[in-house]
């Protein structure tokens, strides 16, 4: 399997604060690699910094080969990110959002036109595409916004906190759908503070703590390693809390 | 360059819309009817003015006096009844005044001894309109003193007109702009150039702060949404997305102010109509081109190109502003320091003699790069065309360091850690 993304010695500072602390990972192609930890773990700072939106204090990220520091417009070609609880622009419908970014990510009519057919395909929104934004529901604008990030077909989507407040029904599809897109081939990094939806959804998971990844392993790994019940469970028992 | 339109494409939507446009046309609706209205009202106080008249002395002076003020396009009304139904009737039919001959009056003017005419001003209301016709019954007194005044001293054998004798010194008015000079009252020139411009101050006033606080609400609503997170990982150049969005906001705010531009327009004729028409028989507009006052394109074009820096330096500064805020409830109260820096040389340049004030001040007006479009406003009457490019050169010179200090935070972290008033430390991780 091919390496997609590898992350080494990762780290950020705000100000005098070490929000990252040195963090290292590698995720291959229809790989579903769930970063997981607490609220201000370091996870959002991670995940944008190898969106290409943060810079990084030191350390390093390859995506396929090549060097974010130095390669930053090509790596945005090659990723899409997918902020928590973003939205979409209110007064544009689902169908236009589509678009707009179908032709951010391509000049070629034909390709912009299979990235608006995938998306609507994954949206699964309907004729309510046809509708403004700002009047979706959180579910039907998150499925939106997961459309809108995998249409591309990116070698490494970015997923932060891809089901946070959503209702049983709406987190299910969003996972089935992620789920899928692996399988197609897709390597997606997603990050979640519920670590039962990362342990039914990812193959490898790194659990972050204070900036640190404390363990990384296989959801089944993790919890032979840590004679667990489940993901929480380890957590709780490596972050000593 | 294909993206650049791409952005401003969505920009113009995300801009453009029904919430937008309705208070517009509503604005836009309002001004004009009411310039219609004022218009309408101006013109009818141009008709004649109608006077009621209660000739209680019936002497050949009284008559006199009535038919003066017939000669001077009255639609006089006689009345042989008390004052009191008069009155009431007057109100009805919405009259301004009456007027009362008491008797004696005729005796005492023949005695060469001041009487007094009884006027009766009607308060309907204390609209402008009611005012200026209260005054046209006040200038029908003036017709009635004149012609007694005249008789008094035909009667004295005085060979001297009333008017002479009020004003034995009269007035033949010059104005000097550069150097040509043109006979012409300076009331009326000013009113020329004032109707000229009068727009330009309201226009640039608002264009700057419409166009400032599109932009920084489009920065602030695009971090509240998180959509910008999403852009700037996107495969797009990050100055591509500061200019569009630079010049979408330009865009909309420029077709925006055209539009409440034809409102003003139609107000301003409206509430100026009478005010500032020139004399019957003057092309004021000729004599103001002889003088060189003439607004002909260029002059238009100047103005317009100072004014369209001025817009980029607001949107250039109002690109940052909209990045310090977290939410669009701030972004007005951040945007409050650039609508008084708008505001200070409009008031400033208003109400001040620019070639007289302190250096301090006139370096500091000078230093304020939208003062440029209200000195450009003047400078164009005087032929200071230089003042105006060097005004022009300077507005890009300022746009360009906020452009690229804008370009720059979108090009780091600092689009996502700037904010007012928390530490940095405090940003999500």
């Amino acid at each position: 399997m091919q390496k997609i993304l590898e992350v080494k010695n990762l780290k950020k500072n705000y100000g005098n604060l070490e929000a990252v602390k040195g963090v290292s990972f590698d995720i291959f192609e229809n790989e579903i690699f769930g970063l997981v930890g607490p609220n201000g773990a370091g996870k959002s700072t991670v995940l944008k910094i190898i969106a290409t939106i943060l810079s990084m204090n030191g350390g390093q990220v390859l995506l396929c080969g090549e060097d974010l520091q130095k390669n930053s417009d090509k790596i945005r070609r090659m990723i899409s990110y997918l902020p928590e609880e973003a939205g979409a622009y209110k007064n544009l419908t689902g169908l236009d959002y589509l678009n707009f970014m179908a032709a951010i990510y391509t000049d070629d009519r034909k390709k912009q036109k299979e990235f608006l057919e995938f998306g609507k395909e994954i949206s699964n929104l309907g004729s309510r595409l046809k509708d403004k934004a700002k009047t979706y529901s959180k579910g039907m604008t998150r499925k939106l916004m997961l459309a809108r990030a995998v249409m591309s077909r990116p070698k490494l989507a970015i997923l932060d906190e891809p089901t946070s407040g959503l209702d049983v029904i709406n987190g299910f599809e969003i996972r089935k759908i992620i789920k899928r897109l692996a399988d197609e081939g897709m390597a997606v990094l997603l990050s979640s503070h519920n670590m039962l939806e990362v342990e039914f959804l990812s193959e490898k998971v790194a659990m972050i703590d204070k900036g640190e990844i404390k363990a990384e392993g296989s959801p089944l790994e993790l919890k032979n390693r840590y004679n667990s019940q489940n993901l929480e469970e380890v957590f709780i028992k490596i972050a000593n809390y | 360059m294909n993206k650049f339109f791409v952005l401003v494409k969505k920009e113009i939507k995300e801009l453009i819309t029904i919430e937008m446009i309705l208070p517009l046309i509503i604005m836009v609706v309002m001004f004009a009817s009411i310039g219609n209205l004022l218009s309408s009202e101006t013109k009818k106080m141009a008709t004649p003015q109608a006077l009621w008249i209660i000739n209680e002395d019936g002497s050949s002076s009284a008559n006199e006096a009535i038919e003066e003020l017939k000669k001077a396009k009255y639609e006089i009304v006689l009345f042989n009844q008390k004052i009191e139904p008069v009155l009431k009737e007057a109100k009805q039919k919405n009259i301004s005044g009456v007027l009362v001959f008491s008797p004696g009056f005729g005796q005492g003017i023949e005695k060469f001894e001041v009487q007094k005419i009884k006027l009766y001003s009607i308060v309907s209301n204390f609209s402008l309109i009611s005012s200026i016709k209260s005054q046209g019954t006040m200038t029908a007194i003036g017709v009635v003193n004149r012609h007694f005044l005249d008789e008094w001293l035909k009667n004295k054998n005085i060979n001297i007109k009333a008017d002479d004798l009020i004003q034995p010194v009269g007035l033949e008015e010059y104005v000097v702009i550069g150097d040509k000079q043109a006979k012409i009252p300076l009331a009326q020139a000013m009113n020329f150039i004032t109707k000229q411009t009068t727009l330009i101050p309201i226009i640039l006033f608002m264009v700057i702060i419409l166009a400032a606080q599109m932009v920084a609400m489009s920065v602030a609503n695009e971090k509240e949404n998180k959509t910008l997170e999403t852009l700037l990982s996107s495969p797009v150049d990050r100055k591509t997305i500061v200019f569009a969005k630079l010049f979408s906001a330009g865009l909309v705010a420029i077709l925006f102010s055209g539009v409440y531009m034809i409102g003003f327009n139609y107000y301003i004729n409206g509430i100026s109509g009478g005010a500032l028409s020139s004399p019957a028989g003057q092309d004021i507009g000729q004599v103001m081109s002889d003088l060189g006052v003439s607004f002909g394109i260029g002059s238009y074009a100047l103005l317009g190109i100072s004014l369209f820096f001025g817009i980029l330096v607001a949107l250039a500064i109002a690109i940052i502003l909209g990045i310090l805020v977290e939410s669009v409830k701030s972004v007005q109260a951040v945007t409050t320091p650039l609508m008084i820096l708008v505001l200070l040389p409009y008031f400033l340049i208003m109400f001040l003699d620019i070639n007289t004030v302190s250096s301090a001040i006139k370096y500091l007006l000078y230093a304020i790069p939208f003062s440029h479009p209200f000195l450009a406003a003047q400078k164009i009457i005087t032929h200071d065309y230089l003042f105006i490019i060097y005004g022009i050169v300077y507005q890009a010179f300022i746009f360009l360091i906020f452009v690229i200090i804008a370009a720059k935070i979108f090009s780091s972290d600092k689009v996502f850690t700037l904010r007012l008033g928390k530490k940095k430390s405090e940003i999500k991780n």
